[in-house]
């Protein structure tokens, strides 16, 4: 067991993943570019290292600007929750805190939610599903349906959403065995942050195609990016960093 | 120039990533030895990026086939520590990353100990904080990885006081073999799309941790990780080991 086994082994279930998911690849950048088009801006949500999709899509370089990211932590932030309290492993399994999470931004009649759960759905990840579903939003899920199957609150999800995005991963998605039934390396979020960004690039041609605008960001480490960024991000603020 | 599609991204990033293991596997391997070393010795690694670079603590941490020993640091903790105000931190006209002389107190913050090894992420490796943190970790004795894009440090000043890029803080410097700027495909115009870095950096947390636990199961040590549920008696093996290094890795 090596390093070395764990770039081959995944490239099998990349290779796998996007293969398998190309229409549904494209189904969902061109059903993000849609909200992007109607001023909607894509709301992402992700819990724990469930965060990394929306990390990767929102304010990113060479991403496009029109995503909000919600976060957990700013419950803690801005004062809303005790920091022991968002400690506690069973805090993201807590129903109350989907609700506040959700009322804590700004989200305009238009905007889109998009959760990303690699291999569970938490309680309060579903609540915030399901207030956005009887508001009548659209409802992009990325994850292991394999794996977020095994679960009641995963099943609701699949049932909530639009349209659904399968990472193809197993469920643990540990790829390397260390010994007798030791698994270590996990392997979903490489496939979700690869998945990012060619819905990045599917989402980016179908606007252009359209002779829409692309508004993508600079790497805020590149010198002038900040007049760059700032003038893109104006666009949508108070709701990009609500 | 290309058409812009998926395709076009999923070949170029495949590609980045094989330069990625052809190139800096030594170097991945020289980090996990210094990693494993501090393990084997009681030590933590202590892992802090900022911005999207927090995604590297991330993965490393918190999840079945994850090695305990492991404490992300973030940018955020000076906030919830009271250090900072929360408009302060969010103040678009003094960006907090950039600022200097402020990681001393962020080490203070924690209880780190003399063995413990630092692994410093940031893929331009000009901030103030990631470079100030590094300096505050060096001179208080501690081993420094880093994990930087070469392409993009050399391209740009850096913006610490002292003039230093994060590389040259590193006692290992892993390249992510990003572009600089991180995005991955010419559109044309000024901005390219579709970055890579956190991409690589997946591949390098998974690598770490799976040569760390290659190097400790051939040094016959105990490896300290979190088990499934589908390993018997998984809940007080997992409870035991996080109390083990309690205080420490949160």
């Amino acid at each position: 067991m090596n390093a070395k086994m764990y770039f081959s082994q995944s490239r099998k279930i990349l290779d796998h993943a996007t293969a398998n998911q190309r229409h549904a690849l494209i189904a969902m950048a061109e059903a993000m570019g849609d909200v992007m088009l109607n001023n909607g801006l894509i709301q992402l949500l992700g819990v724990g290292p469930d965060r990394a999709f929306a990390m990767e899509l929102g304010y990113r370089a060479g991403g496009l600007m029109p995503y909000h990211q919600m976060n957990m932590k700013d419950l803690v932030l801005r004062g809303l929750v005790p920091y022991d309290a968002y400690q506690d492993p069973a805090f993201y399994d807590r129903k109350d805190i989907g609700k506040i999470l959700w009322n804590l931004y700004r989200i305009d009649p238009q905007d889109a939610l998009l959760i990303y759960a690699a291999s569970t759905v938490r309680a309060s990840v579903l609540e915030i599903a399901k207030i956005a579903k009887a508001e009548g939003r659209k409802i992009f899920f990325v994850g292991s349906i394999k794996s977020v199957s095994r679960t009641k609150t995963g099943k609701a999800m699949i049932a909530y959403a639009d349209l659904v995005l399968d990472l193809c991963t197993e469920y643990p998605d540990t790829i390397l065995t260390l010994h007798d039934n030791i698994k270590i390396t996990q392997v979903a979020n490489v496939v979700g942050n690869v998945f990012a960004q060619m819905l990045t690039a599917e989402t980016y041609r179908y606007l252009k195609g359209l002779g829409k605008e692309t508004p993508v960001l600079l790497s805020a480490n590149v010198t002038g990016a900040d007049v760059h960024n700032r003038k893109i991000s104006d666009v949508y603020l108070d709701r990009w960093n609500s | 120039m290309n058409k812009i599609t998926m395709d076009v991204f999923y070949t170029q990033a495949m590609d980045l990533i094989d330069l990625l293991e052809k190139q800096e596997m030594e170097n991945m391997i020289k980090a996990a030895e210094l990693c494993a070393e501090a393990i084997k010795n009681d030590g933590v690694v202590h892992i802090f990026g900022s911005g999207h670079s927090v995604g590297f603590g991330s993965e490393c941490t918190g999840r079945a086939g994850s090695l305990v020993p492991f404490h992300m640091i973030e940018t955020t903790d000076f906030v919830i520590k009271g250090l900072t105000t929360l408009e302060d931190f969010k103040n678009p006209n003094n960006h907090f990353e950039r600022r200097a002389n402020v990681a001393d107190k962020l080490y203070d913050l924690y209880d780190v100990r003399p063995q413990d090894v630092f692994i410093v992420i940031s893929n331009s490796g000009i901030n103030g904080v990631v470079i100030d943190l590094a300096i505050t970790a060096k001179a208080k004795g501690h081993k420094i990885i880093i994990i930087t894009s070469m392409k993009h440090t050399l391209a740009e000043p850096s913006r610490h006081p002292s003039g230093k890029k994060l590389y040259e803080l590193g006692d290992v410097v892993i390249d992510n073999c990003g572009p600089r700027g991180d995005a991955l495909i010419e559109t044309g115009e000024l901005e390219k799309i579709c970055s890579v870095s956190s991409i690589t950096g997946i591949y390098i947390a998974q690598s770490l941790t799976a040569e760390i636990c290659r190097i400790l199961a051939e040094d016959h040590c105990d490896i300290p990780l979190l088990l499934s549920e589908e390993v018997s008696g998984y809940e007080k093996f997992n409870a035991d080991l996080l109390n083990q290094y309690k205080g420490r890795i949160s």
